[in-house]
């Protein structure tokens, strides 16, 4: 997105905040394909992915008083609260038993066939490669987390592991992800 | 300002990964919105992972619709509200720009030592309502111009919110016909440019203990003529 975009984006956005129906019009307009995207990374049903997506632009609304432009850009906003809706919604479900976190890292999983298919910009690529160095079990992890909503406790259940030896592998494989990503952008 | 561990680069990579526990989360929370480089690295790991989050789907055309039709009316608090987070907004913005906007600041004319009308209107989203309020500051009176306004079986009550973005009664007025009203002496220190007049029904009385309990049905900024 290119910098005039993102100051309309961001003008747009702090208007919702203020209750303005129009700027929220413009805000949709603006993100709804990339946020249906993520709501459909992680609920590949499509019935359900538009259930949380009507939902993650509700919180939107509710929230976009909050949105601090000093923080973060739009963009980066606005994904991240939809993905804590969609995964707030897929462990209120796991919850209730209908799924287990083996069918999450099954997800997450299959997930790298996927990626190879769709990966275009430079960004993408970048983070692809860096995941694809890393040892497979750490980048499955980390998709894992991102996309299927597993919690260090979850992961170490799954892999029958002390939490702690869950963690530290972790928190290495993140120093390598980002000595990767930084090295080459 | 302490240089980033990494131990901080990996905290902020957990918390965008969403795999730390409640308490956690929380404690991370509180520290995005007080330390500017941890902040950063958060960003940074959110532009990192977020190419797992795509690609772009072109949502379906019924979704808007639904949407728009459950969006809750504006309350008085999120007008107040969304006041402050302008002012944090600005508080947040970079020192060049805070600079330039003094610099306008100071090209504006002075003051004049005459009393100034002050005018707003007051207007909806959807068009249906529309009031038009005009102060005059020497003798603390102000005449309301009801365009249209229907507040059903309830009264109209006309509030005062400025920077503090605190909502205070000016009383329930007429919504049928233009008159004068006097602003009562202690609440015409906030009539000034900027604050924002706001509009909401209300029972006969006015609003229990001088809270709102309607939706905004009309607000407008007050502007200096």
């Amino acid at each position: 997105m290119d910098s005039a975009r993102r100051a309309k984006l961001a003008d747009a956005l702090v208007l919702a905040g203020r209750g303005d129906r129009n700027a929220f019009a413009a805000v949709y307009a603006a993100t709804s394909a990339k946020l249906f995207g993520v709501c459909l990374r992680i609920f590949p049903d499509r019935n359900e992915a538009e259930d949380v997506l009507q939902d993650a632009y509700l919180t939107i609304w509710n929230k976009a008083a909050s949105f601090d432009i000093g923080r973060a850009s739009p963009i980066s906003w606005l994904v991240a609260v939809t993905r804590n809706r969609a995964i707030d919604r897929l462990r209120a479900k796991k919850r209730v038993g209908t799924s287990s976190i083996d069918e999450a890292v099954e997800i997450a999983d299959a997930a790298p066939l996927a990626d190879t298919q769709l990966i275009e910009a430079a960004d993408d690529r970048i983070l692809h490669d860096c995941i694809s160095s890393l040892d497979q079990r750490d980048a499955m992890f980390i998709r894992s987390a991102f996309i299927g909503g597993s919690t260090y406790a979850d992961l170490a259940k799954n892999e029958g592991q002390p939490l702690g030896t869950i963690k530290s592998r972790i928190r290495r494989a993140l120093l390598k992800l980002r000595g990767c990503m930084e090295a080459a952008a | 300002m302490t240089a980033m561990t990494d131990e901080d680069y990996t905290l902020a990579g957990e918390y965008v990964l969403g795999l730390l526990d409640a308490g956690q989360e929380a404690v991370v929370a509180a520290r995005i919105s007080t330390d500017a480089d941890f902040a950063a690295e958060v960003e940074a790991w959110r532009l990192r992972l977020n190419p797992l989050l795509g690609p772009e789907q072109a949502a379906p055309a019924h979704i808007w619709p639904k949407i728009e039709k459950t969006l809750p009316a504006a309350t008085l608090q999120d007008v107040g509200s969304a006041k402050l987070t302008f002012w944090r907004t600005l508080t947040a913005m970079s020192v060049t720009a805070a600079i330039f906007l003094g610099i306008l600041l100071l090209q504006q004319p002075a003051p004049v030592a005459n009393p100034t009308p002050m005018i707003a209107a007051l207007g909806s989203e959807d068009g249906r309502s529309a009031i038009t309020a005009t102060y005059d500051s020497a003798q603390g009176t102000m005449l309301l111009t009801p365009v249209a306004l229907d507040t059903g079986e309830l009264y109209p009550e006309l509030w005062i919110i400025p920077a503090d973005g605190k909502a205070r009664s000016l009383g329930v007025i007429n919504g049928d016909r233009p008159t004068k009203m006097d602003v009562s002496p202690d609440m015409r220190q906030y009539m000034n440019e900027g604050a924002l007049l706001a509009i909401t029904p209300e029972p006969a009385e006015g609003a229990p203990g001088g809270v709102a309990t309607g939706p905004v049905l009309a607000s407008g900024k007050i502007r200096i003529l």
